[in-house]
């Protein structure tokens, strides 16, 4: 009877390989906390009167104008990712009530769409609509079919795992295997597919704004501040909102990839 | 040959040393191939032997050092996977080393591959050097390759595990054409491969690399374990069970199928062993498949103990909530319970989410609702024991298993709830080597403890009958030979089934070319273009099963007629 | 020009054409200005010659400073490559223009500068597929099955690097080619708003500047027509370079 505590001399078990994006992701995400704190603890650092930001000095108005930003990006994120998993999840759903062909239909929109330029609506809104809650749609419509497209993916990939054949010869009903196997394995997937949308939506924003376009003046950007500054040519105003900005960036994008580089299976 | 054998050996090593960081990979070998000689050297999954060719081709991998004496001649490696730069005409890279050895313009050079590829038996038809190769099958890209060594002519030819992957019949016939190659032409022919691959088949000598050593490969196992007892009643019965697939609608709407399974039928009795053999495009896992009703086939129909059971696994009516207390359902988890399932990809067929105890606590609860809750861990325990595992294995998540650690909790799920049948499609294709035949053992011992029927699904001839009471020959989804073991084991009728049986042997098939694709597959007999025995009327009817002894059937036109001049 | 491309442009009539067509018409018809329609006609060729020769001179050295790094990662090729790779993120094209906007206040001309930053996040996108794909290619993985074979067989270095492993560093940067479009294409509209260039999206945005619809959308529709125009030239360049898409034979007469 085989023994496997002690593998054979011909099959050396490899070092376990650390997870794949894991510390990419955690960087990320220590970054965009650490922003995320030091924007919220901004009116502190600008000695009472945070009121007059132009007064106050490039990194203080900096900070400040990080509070507009990051909630804006992560109010029009979970939006935008909540839209794309719903449009994913529908075209499944679709797939198995309707037919194969609708959700192809479906999913083939979104695809197209994603090919589309779809950020340069955001200060098309900006500037014809006005409403900041307009604003978070349309930003957060412009992340949802990029979303959409990979949820499905990995929505089709995982209907075509071997173990759910495995769950269903064990006699599982379907309603048990959609709760047992299919939404446990499903939730990570979705949610690294969701994130996809913070870059896409902080990128999508900053850029409005930069154009003034974007946020109204009384909530701050650093898109603003950037394209003011840029105007003017006032380097010391420039530099500080535009490290702070490519600085979120980063951290969106590490999240993004190293949850997507981690979920993917080798 | 004796102005031959006064030359120097053109593959010399003098006391080879492998080390892998402080792994002995190969210790202290010392070999001699002459010209025309063929050697192959088998063994299991990280055994070395990649190393050790890459060693002689003088381009160790990273981090292998290398001691002692090697004396290479002019060589040539055909490296591991056969995959060539994915995205250039193959015309081109044949034309770029076969150019690069002889200094031959394009045109040449592929004169030169032409001439190698009538070595290797390459239909001109099947010639399309214009694509990359990995537009073309794996069957023609190996032969490209060996064509293209053909037509360098080196004195040494290394190949890595050369045509893996391809079925038995065709590698077999390759492997063979090159090994005629270099004997005619006294190149020195060094083929490594997994034991299980026919490697050893056309070789002169065979070393088996184990632990480090180049030993005298251990025959395989060819006898049963134990003796094989007579089976009981039959129980399940298929009646010309079909499957077939829905194909995008044609030029005018008109809705298309493909059929890959055409009406089998087939008995399973108490306690009887049967093998499933064919290759690739035989549907012999679409059989295991449509027996489970997993999914139900789309023909005919499947029966376990009297039930029905693609009545009770179609889907219940839209809108309709899925209950599992109606009648149907109690049948079909009845039947689920009795027929369970071994997967091709073990690994793959556990829920990467849950562990491995959490996953057969959940397919107890559900096929065993008689055993209390309390009892099922030692159940599980049981299982895993006999299976060849720890208990401990339990806790452990799918993905730290290994290769070998899967396919055995595969086997001690599809025990866990006491079925009667375990239907098995290729449930060692993961395993190598000594791990392989370990499983095999392990299977054959649960399923005599046991009394289990067991269907085998397997493309090796030799290994699947050598355990089984009967055996079922398929090819493109039909049965061309079925009769009992031992008579497809000595005297198999249908030219496929002998084909099967000399590659499983490592002799020299009768059959030419590759199997067609399932588009397009010949009018009449599937076998016709490759057959020896195929006459004009074979492309007119498909054969039908004939008896021609008791217990023994074969679907051939001209079973009993030689082969025509 | 090569037939792929060709056969890649005739394909995208339908998604290219007919929206600028469609844009410059809408603008003819509905725009306050009299010459809105040639303005329109005018920028979208401004804004093409922005974006193309960028993306194309961006892309290519991007793949090959990316494949450098897998290969060479400690030369100066190869700290470029990796320096490309890792700053992907962090220089959206956008900011590049307002970094652009500062330099032309101080003094700075404004071609040079605007082709180079509409550059940059090309080659850092490009850096970052071709940089593990190579590696891969040059690995022990499956993916570096080709290069062994190469070498087994005994071609020369040279030709192993450029035959068998550039091209499966390339296939992902061709594959990634849509989104560098985007990028650019976000990139272009702030660059020409914050640089003054009479570009279509300059115009568009000094349209929602003013709250006119009627001048903001047939621009936005024409700029959605130039990106799946140069869509379709990616693709056909794609299919030209990896002959893996096309049968044509390359060889006479063999």
């Amino acid at each position: 009877m085989a023994e496997f505590d002690q593998p054979p001399l011909s099959h050396p078990v490899p070092p376990e390989p650390p997870r794949a994006g894991l510390a990419r992701q955690l960087s990320g995400a220590a970054v965009l906390a650490a922003l995320a704190l030091a924007c919220a603890a901004a009116p502190l650092m600008a000695d009472g009167s945070a009121v007059h930001r132009l007064d106050a000095d490039p990194v203080a108005a900096a900070l400040l104008d990080g509070r507009g930003s990051l909630s804006f990006a992560l109010l029009a994120a979970v939006l935008g990712g909540a839209l794309g998993i719903g449009w994913a999840l529908l075209a499944g759903l679709l797939g198995n009530l309707v037919g194969n062909r609708v959700e192809r239909r479906v999913i083939g929109a979104a695809h197209r769409m994603a090919g589309w330029p779809l950020a340069l609506l955001v200060p098309l809104a900006g500037g014809l609509m006005g409403k900041v809650w307009l604003l978070a749609l349309v930003t957060a419509m412009t992340a949802a079919p990029a979303v959409a497209a990979l949820a499905h993916a990995e929505l089709s990939a995982l209907l075509r795992a071997e173990f759910l054949t495995a769950a269903r010869a064990a006699g599982l009903a379907e309603g048990e295997v959609l709760r047992r196997h299919l939404i446990p394995n499903l939730t990570r997937p979705l949610l690294a597919a969701g994130t996809l949308a913070l870059p896409r939506v902080l990128a999508a924003e900053s850029f409005a704004s930069l154009l003034g376009l974007g946020l109204p003046p009384a909530l701050g950007s650093w898109g603003a501040s950037v394209g003011l500054a840029g105007r003017l040519g006032d380097p010391v105003a420039f530099a500080p909102p535009a490290l702070l900005l490519a600085l979120a960036l980063w951290a969106a994008c590490a999240i993004a990839d190293g949850m997507a580089a981690g979920n993917r299976t080798p | 040959m004796n102005h031959i054998s006064a030359k120097p050996a053109p593959v010399e090593t003098e006391a080879l040393t492998l080390m892998l960081g402080d792994r002995v990979l190969l210790d202290r070998a010392s070999l001699r191939v002459e010209r025309g000689e063929v050697l192959a050297f088998t063994g299991g999954a990280g055994s070395g032997k990649t190393a050790l060719l890459a060693a002689l081709a003088g381009q160790p991998p990273a981090g292998v050092d290398v001691a002692g004496g090697i004396r290479v001649d002019g060589h040539l490696l055909i490296a591991q996977g056969g995959r060539l730069a994915p995205r250039r005409p193959l015309a081109l890279q044949v034309a770029e080393v076969v150019g690069h050895h002889l200094g031959l313009d394009l045109r040449l050079a592929l004169r030169r591959t032409a001439d190698g590829l009538d070595r290797m038996g390459v239909p001109a038809a099947a010639r399309r050097f214009d694509l990359p190769p990995e537009q073309l099958p794996d069957s023609l890209r190996w032969a490209c390759l060996f064509a293209m060594a053909v037509a360098v002519g080196p004195a040494v030819l290394l190949a890595d595990a050369p045509a893996a992957g391809l079925d038995p019949t065709v590698r077999l016939r390759l492997l063979h054409r090159l090994a005629d190659w270099a004997r005619a032409d006294g190149v020195a022919l060094i083929l490594a491969g997994r034991p299980e691959d026919g490697v050893a088949g056309p070789a002169d000598h065979v070393l088996s690399l184990r632990r480090g050593r180049l030993l005298a490969p251990k025959p395989p196992r060819t006898a049963p374990l134990t003796p094989l007892e007579p089976p009981g009643a039959s129980r399940l019965h298929a009646r010309s069970v079909g499957m077939s697939y829905p194909l995008s609608p044609g030029p005018k709407g008109e809705a298309r199928t493909l059929a890959v399974l055409h009406g089998i039928d087939l008995d399973l009795r108490t306690g009887e062993t049967l093998a499933l053999l064919g290759e690739t495009g035989s549907a012999k896992a679409t059989l295991a498949r449509s027996l489970l009703c997993l999914p139900p086939p789309t023909a005919g129909a499947v029966v376990w103990m009297g039930r029905d059971l693609m009545a009770a696994s179609a889907p219940p009516a839209t809108g309709e909530d899925a209950d599992n207390s109606g009648p149907d359902h109690v049948g079909l988890r009845r039947a689920r319970r009795d027929l369970q399932p071994l997967f091709p990809d073990p690994a793959a067929s556990f829920d990467p989410a849950m562990t491995i105890g959490a996953q057969f606590d959940l397919a107890l609860e559900s096929l065993r609702p008689d055993i209390a809750a309390d009892r099922r861990d030692h159940r599980i325990d049981e299982a895993l024991e006999e299976a060849g595992l720890r208990p401990e294995a339990a806790l452990r998540w799918p993905a730290a298993l290994t290769v070998a650690e899967a396919a055995h909790a595969g086997l001690a799920r599809a025990i866990l709830p006491e079925p009667r049948v375990l239907i098995a499609d290729e449930p060692a294709a993961s395993l190598s080597a000594e791990e392989r035949e370990t499983f095999l053992d392990t299977l054959m011992a649960v399923r005599d403890r046991r009394r289990l029927s067991l269907v085998l699904a397997t493309d090796r001839y030799d290994e699947g009958l050598r355990d089984a009471h009967r055996g079922i020959v398929m090819l493109a989804g039909r049965v061309v030979e079925s009769a009992d073991a031992e008579t497809l084991r000595t005297a198999p009728l249908h030219p496929y089934s002998r084909a099967m049986l000399a590659a499983s042997r490592g002799e020299r098939p009768a059959l030419e070319g590759d199997a067609p694709s399932a588009f397009g597959q010949p009018t009449g007999c599937p076998l016709r273009r490759r057959c020896p025995l195929a006459r004009e009327f074979c492309a007119q009817a498909v054969p039908a099963l004939e008896e021609v002894a008791p217990g023994h059937h074969v679907a051939c036109h001209y079973w009993d007629t030689p082969a025509e001049g | 020009m090569p037939r792929p491309v060709i056969r890649r442009l005739i394909d995208a009539v339908p998604t290219a054409v007919l929206p600028m067509a469609a844009g410059v018409g809408l603008s003819a018809l509905v725009a306050p200005q009299p010459d809105a329609a040639l303005a329109l006609l005018r920028g979208l060729v401004v804004t093409l010659l922005l974006t193309l020769p960028s993306l194309a001179v961006g892309t290519a050295l991007g793949t090959l400073a990316g494949s450098w790094a897998a290969v060479a990662p400690r030369s100066a090729g190869g700290l470029v490559g990796r320096l490309l790779a890792g700053a992907g993120p962090l220089l959206p094209g956008f900011l590049l223009a307002a970094l652009a906007a500062l330099a032309v206040r101080a003094g700075a001309s404004a071609a040079p500068l605007a082709w180079t930053a509409l550059s940059i996040p090309a080659a850092c996108q490009a850096a970052r597929l071709a940089r593990p794909a190579m590696g891969r290619a040059l690995g022990s993985g499956p993916e570096g099955g080709a290069v062994r074979m190469a070498r087994g067989l005994g071609l020369d270095e040279h030709t192993v690097l450029r035959h068998h492993a550039l091209p499966q560093a390339v296939a992902p940067v061709m594959g990634g080619l849509r989104a560098a479009v985007l990028a650019a294409m976000v990139g272009a509209v702030a660059l020409e708003s914050l640089l003054d260039l009479p570009g279509a999206g300059a115009l568009m945005i000094d349209a929602a500047r003013a709250g006119s619809a009627a001048g903001a959308v047939p621009a936005l529709l024409a700029l959605g027509g130039l990106t799946a125009l140069l869509n379709a030239l990616g693709l056909g360049v794609r299919d030209w370079i990896d002959p893996a898409n096309h049968s044509s034979t390359p060889y006479e007469g063999a």
